[in-house]
């Protein structure tokens, strides 16, 4: 990516700040006076049970859901309620829970769809053959041949994006993401129906994604992902934020462990037996 | 059929192809309309008025429809981009229905019920074709261009399509004006052919006509709608031998027997493509994941 | 005083059947999620079926109506059999129904062309009574008393089945979640082909009624009663059909004064005035929806 930002340390203004954010649907309040700090360059987890609101969390960031209350911005520029372009110019770029591909494109049509912000001709110069647009073709799908290969999509890249495999289609999600040049990326479950050693590539391709300069926010079930390659989360569920921290210390609380495995007596129990067995194991 | 009559219905089954370039301009933003037919009557009335009362040349009458109806349609857009599709469809619907009214109510411009005539020295092939030949050129350069592929991400899912900072409203505002100006044009070349418009040129029977061309020769290529106007014009000639007045009905139920079985229509990439998918050898493991969001309209 | 009691009566009168036409129109919208543009050719085989059945038949009225108005259901439960069951199936987009119902329109109104010809007909005089009847002041033809006293009676029990009854139960579950309910022992398929009768059944009522009052059959019935159904769901909205009622009579009877106190030119102008007001004001209608989930 293109945009590694010059800010040395020293920066105040996070990536994403979350503050208050409420949402109710009907009588039911799916997300409840959440506030997230995220800083740039890193790459934070939103944990939680199905349920919990962390979609809901992403669609608010994203625009596609206006907030009852609280505010959303992007390096401190306010992005609560304004349509999702508008959003998406400040530099939020996401992926979907369920795949959403674009039906009939090829794998390199999609992320040259993706790529609308990195493009400035006109339909004038489009109509009068200028040469300028004939280059930004030939520029936007050079682009797009190296996000490809960056996000490490195997296979042609002139297929039907559709018939590609569940972990290439989330790669092609991801680099049509990418396409827009963003800041920010919200990834909404991106190892889903992956197997480890899938899991792990994304891993890694996460942090390549950190080091060109990228925020990463994703939800994710997979714990071995989140500890391995997450420096903060925020646990919630029912749309409430149970706990925020470092991936481990999260996964320790009480609130969290009752979350996940029920009620609070048997998640203690839990705790009890694995801190028991550790200790025995010894080693 | 004789050879007269056939340059005739190939001349009308090139307007046909002019306003079904029209429609599908605005579906390939993602919007059903019918109002090119609309659009198409008040160019053609236009037209008809500014030549008997002006004499104005027959040439600039064709600019006139073109501006005129591109003017049309940012208007339309404006009061119409807001609704959900279904609204946005009826609405469109309902100003064939009231340009019907209209033209009946307005006599004095009009010629009302009885019609009025109109010059018909753009009534040739090189007009034709060359009305056609500037909508094609104008389609396939756009195709590939930053408007075509974010028209075809808007139509395919707009949700996703703004998240990619795209505004759905702008790409959908230039869809009916492209619609607009063909129409426009084609609502002349229809004038000027016929020599004649009354409150039934342009009414519900041409925007039947048009729609099912669009929707046959598939709203996925600009070559489709031009193909299956071509489709739907000759074969209710050739079936009016056989089926007498039933020749429309034909086109009706074809029209639902398309939409079932053949959604995309005849010029259809996607099919292309996965035929040579399949003929490579691999299997279609993911493929059903993304249809069903792809239709799928979120709140936004 | 007098003049205006009449003119509000007749209006009612012309009103009713915009509503009643209206209340199939929001049925099919709300419940199916379909936009029908084909309604109105419902309407049309209602009244065309009806008059038929009086003048070459040669039977008596009511039961040539009812007979009518079951024809236009079944024509209802055919496009739901043919077209838009198999769409669903598919799991076709939003725009797929619509088009199907276009193509339902073309073979329905060229049929009925070819069907009645393009001369308009009239029902014979005497089908029911014609003489006038004066009431509180107000003179009232037979066929406008009938007219309003259906639309009661359709909207009341419409209303009253929908919210109260099993069946009515039954139909929201399957349109909010047609495989949830399938769970909860609610056939779909059976529940929206009696929701496709029923709908149709209604406008071939309207449409009956339309021929009736205006002294007018003819292939074209339906078109006009479109404009005006659609008119009325926009603004009366199509989650209750007794909003899209009240907006369809609303309609009517400001068509009937403004012809009587401005101008008969402004009686069409009325209709696309409001309907652009609404569609410009308030895009999702006048009263909020919820979202159609099912497109």
């Amino acid at each position: 990516m293109t945009s590694a930002s010059p800010e040395a340390s020293g920066s105040v203004t996070p990536a994403v700040e979350i503050a208050g954010l409420t949402k109710r649907f009907g009588g039911l309040t799916a997300v409840s006076d959440i506030d997230i700090e995220v800083a740039e360059r890193r790459i934070h987890g939103i944990l939680g049970p199905n349920g919990a609101g962390k979609t809901t969390v992403l669609n608010m960031i994203s625009g596609f859901i206006a907030p009852d209350d609280g505010s959303i911005s992007v390096f401190g520029h306010e992005v609560t309620r304004i349509p999702p372009h508008r959003i998406a110019r400040h530099g939020v770029a996401r992926t979907y829970q369920n795949i959403r591909l674009f039906a009939g494109m090829t794998v390199l049509e999609t992320v040259v769809a993706g790529a609308y912000l990195r493009r400035s001709s006109t339909i004038g110069g489009t109509l009068l053959l200028s040469p300028g647009e004939r280059r930004e073709r030939r520029r936007v799908r050079e682009q797009a041949h190296s996000i490809l290969e960056q996000v490490g999509v195997r296979s042609a890249h002139d297929e039907l994006a559709e018939t590609l495999s569940y972990g290439d289609q989330r790669r092609v999600e991801i680099a049509r993401a990418l396409a827009t040049d963003p800041k920010v990326l919200l990834l909404d479950e991106p190892t889903a129906g992956m197997n480890d050693a899938e899991s792990h590539e994304i891993g890694q391709l996460l942090l390549e994604l950190r080091e060109s300069g990228l925020t990463l926010i994703l939800i994710e079930h997979n714990m071995r992902l989140v500890e391995g390659f997450c420096e903060s989360v925020s646990v919630m569920n029912s749309g409430v934020m149970l706990a925020q921290g470092t991936p481990g210390w999260c996964l320790e609380q009480d609130d969290v462990r009752e979350a996940y495995f029920g009620k609070r007596s048997d998640a203690a129990r839990i705790a009890t037996l694995r801190r028991a067995r550790r200790g025995s194991g010894g080693s | 059929m004789s050879t007269t009559a056939w340059i005739t219905t190939l001349q009308f089954a090139g307007v046909n192809a002019l306003f079904a370039l029209s429609v599908y301009a605005s579906l390939w933003t993602g919007v059903l309309s019918l109002a090119p037919i609309f659009f198409g009557a008040v160019g053609a009335f236009t037209f008809g008025y500014l030549s008997a009362a002006l004499g104005l040349p027959p040439f600039l009458g064709l600019v006139l429809g073109v501006v005129i109806g591109a003017g049309l349609g940012v208007l339309t857009a404006g009061i119409v981009i807001r609704l959900s599709s279904h609204y946005l469809a009826m609405a469109t619907i309902a100003m064939v229905l009231i340009g019907r009214v209209l033209i009946i109510n307005l006599p004095d411009y009009t010629g009302g019920a009885a019609g009025t005539l109109v010059p018909g020295e753009l009534g040739t092939w090189l007009w034709l074709i060359g009305c056609l030949a500037i909508a094609g050129f104008v389609l396939s350069r756009l195709a590939g261009s930053r408007f075509g592929f974010a028209a075809d991400a808007v139509r395919e899912d707009p949700a996703v399509a703004q998240t990619l900072g795209i505004s759905t409203r702008h790409i959908q505002l230039v869809g009916f004006i492209l619609s607009g100006a063909f129409a426009g044009a084609a609502g002349v070349m229809q004038a000027s052919f016929l020599q004649y418009i009354g409150p039934d040129t342009f009414y519900t029977h041409l925007g039947f006509v048009t729609l099912a061309a669009v929707v046959l020769g598939g709203a996925f290529h600009w070559a489709g709608p031009i193909v299956g106007a071509l489709v739907f014009t000759i074969l209710p000639e050739l079936l009016r031998d056989v089926m007498g007045d039933y020749d429309r009905v034909v086109t009706g139920v074809l029209l639902v027997a398309i939409i079932i079985y053949m959604p995309r229509g005849l010029v259809d990439l996607r099919r292309f493509r996965l035929f040579r998918h399949r003929s490579r050898g691999e299997a279609p493991p993911g493929a059903s994941a993304s249809r069903d969001s792809a239709n799928q309209e979120v709140v936004s | 005083m007098g003049l205006l009691a009449q003119q509000l009566f007749n209006g009612l009168a012309v009103g009713s059947v915009y509503a009643l036409f209206a209340i199939g129109f929001a049925l099919i919208l709300a419940r199916m999620g379909i936009l029908n543009v084909a309604h109105g050719t419902f309407a049309t085989w209602g009244a065309l079926s009806s008059f038929w059945l009086v003048v070459q038949g040669g039977l008596n009225f009511w039961v040539a109506a009812v007979l009518g108005v079951v024809f236009a259901g079944l024509l209802g439960v055919l496009a739901e059999v043919f077209a838009f069951g198999p769409l669903r199936k598919r799991n076709a987009g939003s725009f797929a129904p619509i088009i199907a119902s276009i193509g339902i329109w073309i073979v329905l109104l060229n049929v009925a062309e070819a069907f009645i010809g393009p001369t308009t007909k009239s029902f014979p005089i005497d089908v029911v009574p014609s003489t006038p009847m004066e009431i509180g002041g107000i003179v009232m033809l037979p066929a406008h008393i009938l007219i309003v006293a259906t639309l009661i009676f359709v909207v009341t029990a419409v209303h009253l089945l929908l919210s109260r009854s099993r069946f009515g139960a039954a139909v929201r579950a399957v349109s909010v979640d047609s495989r949830s309910a399938a769970i909860v022992g609610v056939n779909p398929r059976w529940t929206l082909l009696v929701v496709a009768f029923m709908a149709a059944g209604i406008a071939g009522i309207a449409g009956l009624l339309s021929g009736l009052a205006d002294n007018n059959v003819s292939f074209g019935l339906g078109e006009a009663l479109l404009l005006k159904g659609f008119a009325a769901v926009v603004v009366g909205g199509y989650g209750d059909i007794r909003g899209a009622a009240a907006v369809g009579v609303t309609i009517g009877v400001l068509e009937v004064l403004s012809s009587q106190y401005i101008s008969s030119d402004f009686r069409d102008a009325i209709t696309f005035g409001i309907l652009l007001l609404v569609l410009v004001t308030r895009p999702q209608g006048l009263f909020r929806e919820r979202q159609l989930v099912r497109a």
